[in-house]
């Protein structure tokens, strides 16, 4: 795979959308729903295989704790 | 036949045939163990709404205990930690979850080829691609390996492969389903909806898994979803590109009805929709996909997937850099507005929308065809999610051979007059 080539294909394909898009006179409209809010004070059981079935997912792993070395995914 | 004999029937079943359909990436192991359980519920007359019905997962929805890998080497050794609230419902109903369906990968395509673990083929013709990308899922209905499959839709994704597989499929209303445990597209599109064989099986899913659910905020409360007469019903036709074949079927279909009256109409931007629709989904996809940073979950998915599913990542990282010039994704929100209100307009002239789910026929697996023309599937099928309304995908007939479907859309959260319609056209 060509990531330049499909980088370069990805933009061409939004600018192309977006210029379609500009003849479309629009106002912006913002919508507050102010009801269906969960409350957080009753907080439910967690399921007990639900940790050992992320942990088993996880590559790294030293202890009780997943092991993502600072950085190291961003390269 | 007993419910165990009929599991270990559709698994033998999926063993023989799977191999050329390739619709199960995961069959559950503990499938027949499971309905032995069900069937001792049955003969005590405590059984479920589902009882006696087999289920197969679109691979992005969570089963505890099964591997939800999104067709995508990203997530080849995932196991779900939990279930999917849609899953906690089905099972509640003891519907059996037989195994998880191919798809496109990440929801990324239309035609099911996408798949990091080959194309799914299409039953009826199997040189032919089933749709996507709930591929798997439509397949596996069609190739009869279980009776009901569960599918996501962000743009047709469940209409698209039941059009072409000769299948019911659902997009229910935005907010009717539950998307807690679906590993998701684009989180203001997707709705998780049944592919059937018939429409009383789909009825029969989607009553089971729509409501409100505190883990979704987005969800309403919802009445059951019936079928009624429809006394006298108006039906829009809008003007909008497909093969004037697929046209002529679906007009055809709609004439064996007499208590309706067909108006032509007008939704002036709906020909922007695909224009609409890929911003969205390119910023949303980019941002959901940001836990798959090879951490918790295996392989950073920049490195490990295809290309359909880079090409979105890479756009809507570009749009969420140059966004400030609110060009893309702000202006991508005003313009679904728009058509949503077009929609809302359109709904006060008539009862229901018909047309094609698909605007042309399938294409073969394999078949070169350009970005563009792939986007181009889903021309039909888009409008409804921007406009968070529901609609389906019915089977409306053959053309040379191939299996064509009728979308019926309908105002948000009035699923049961299309279901009324769908019934009376089936």
């Amino acid at each position: 795979m060509d990531e330049g080539k499909i980088k370069q294909q990805a933009k061409d394909i939004i600018d192309n959308f977006a210029s379609a898009l500009e003849k479309i006179e629009t106002t912006e409209q913002l919508v507050e729903r102010k009801d269906d809010r969960r409350m957080e004070n009753t907080p439910k059981q967690t399921d007990p295989d639900f940790k050992k079935i992320m942990f088993e997912n996880a590559p790294n792993k030293k202890g009780d704790c997943i092991l993502a070395e600072k950085g190291k995914w961003t390269k | 036949m007993s419910f165990p004999e009929k599991v270990k029937q559709q698994l033998e079943l999926i063993k023989k045939e799977n191999k050329e359909i390739n619709a199960v990436l995961h069959v559950n192991a503990d499938a027949l163990k499971e309905a032995k359980e069900i069937e001792k519920k049955i003969k005590a007359g405590k059984a479920g709404k589902l009882a006696g019905k087999t289920i197969i997962v679109k691979s992005n929805i969570n089963v505890k205990g099964l591997v939800a890998c999104c067709a995508s080497k990203t997530l080849e050794n995932y196991t779900s930690p939990y279930d999917a609230t849609v899953i906690s419902k089905i099972k509640k109903e003891d519907g059996l979850i037989l195994g998880m369906a191919n798809m496109d990968e990440f929801a990324c395509g239309s035609s099911g080829e996408t798949s990091a673990f080959g194309a799914t083929r299409n039953p009826v013709k199997p040189e032919l691609i089933p749709g996507g990308s709930s591929s798997g899922s439509a397949a596996s209905v069609a190739a009869g390996f279980c009776d009901i499959a569960l599918g996501s839709d962000t743009g047709g994704s469940i209409r698209n492969p039941a059009s072409h597989c000769g299948v019911v499929g659902i997009k229910p209303s935005y907010g009717l389903v539950s998307r807690y445990g679906l590993i998701d597209l684009s989180m203001s599109l997707d709705q998780i909806g049944p592919i059937a064989k018939n429409i009383d099986d789909s009825l029969l899913m989607l009553n089971v898994i729509r409501g409100k659910d505190e883990n979704d905020p987005t969800t309403y409360e919802s009445d059951a979803i019936k079928i009624e007469k429809l006394k006298k019903i108006t039906v829009g036709l809008p003007k909008i590109d497909a093969d004037p074949k697929i046209w002529t079927l679906i007009r055809k279909k709609l004439q064996t009805l007499k208590n309706i009256e067909i108006k032509e109409i007008e939704l002036p931007h709906v020909n922007l929709a695909v224009q609409t629709y890929y911003p969205l989904v390119y910023v949303e996809f980019f941002s959901g996909t940001r836990k798959f940073d090879g951490r918790k979950y295996g392989k950073k998915i920049e490195e490990s997937c295809g290309e359909e599913v880079l090409r979105r990542i890479l756009g809507g990282k570009e749009i969420s850099q140059a966004e400030y010039h609110g060009k893309y994704y702000r202006k991508a929100l005003m313009a679904k507005q728009v058509i949503k209100k077009e929609f809302e307009k359109a709904f006060k002239e008539v009862d229901l929308i018909v047309l094609p789910t698909v605007p042309r026929l399938p294409h073969k697996i394999g078949e070169q065809i350009s970005v563009q023309e792939m986007y181009n599937y889903d021309t039909t099928t888009i409008p409804a999610n921007l406009a968070e309304i529901p609609a389906m995908s019915i089977p409306a007939g053959l053309i040379n051979k191939i299996p064509v479907g009728l979308q019926i859309m309908a105002p948000a959260m009035q699923e049961s007059r299309m279901f009324s319609l769908a019934k009376m056209l089936e």
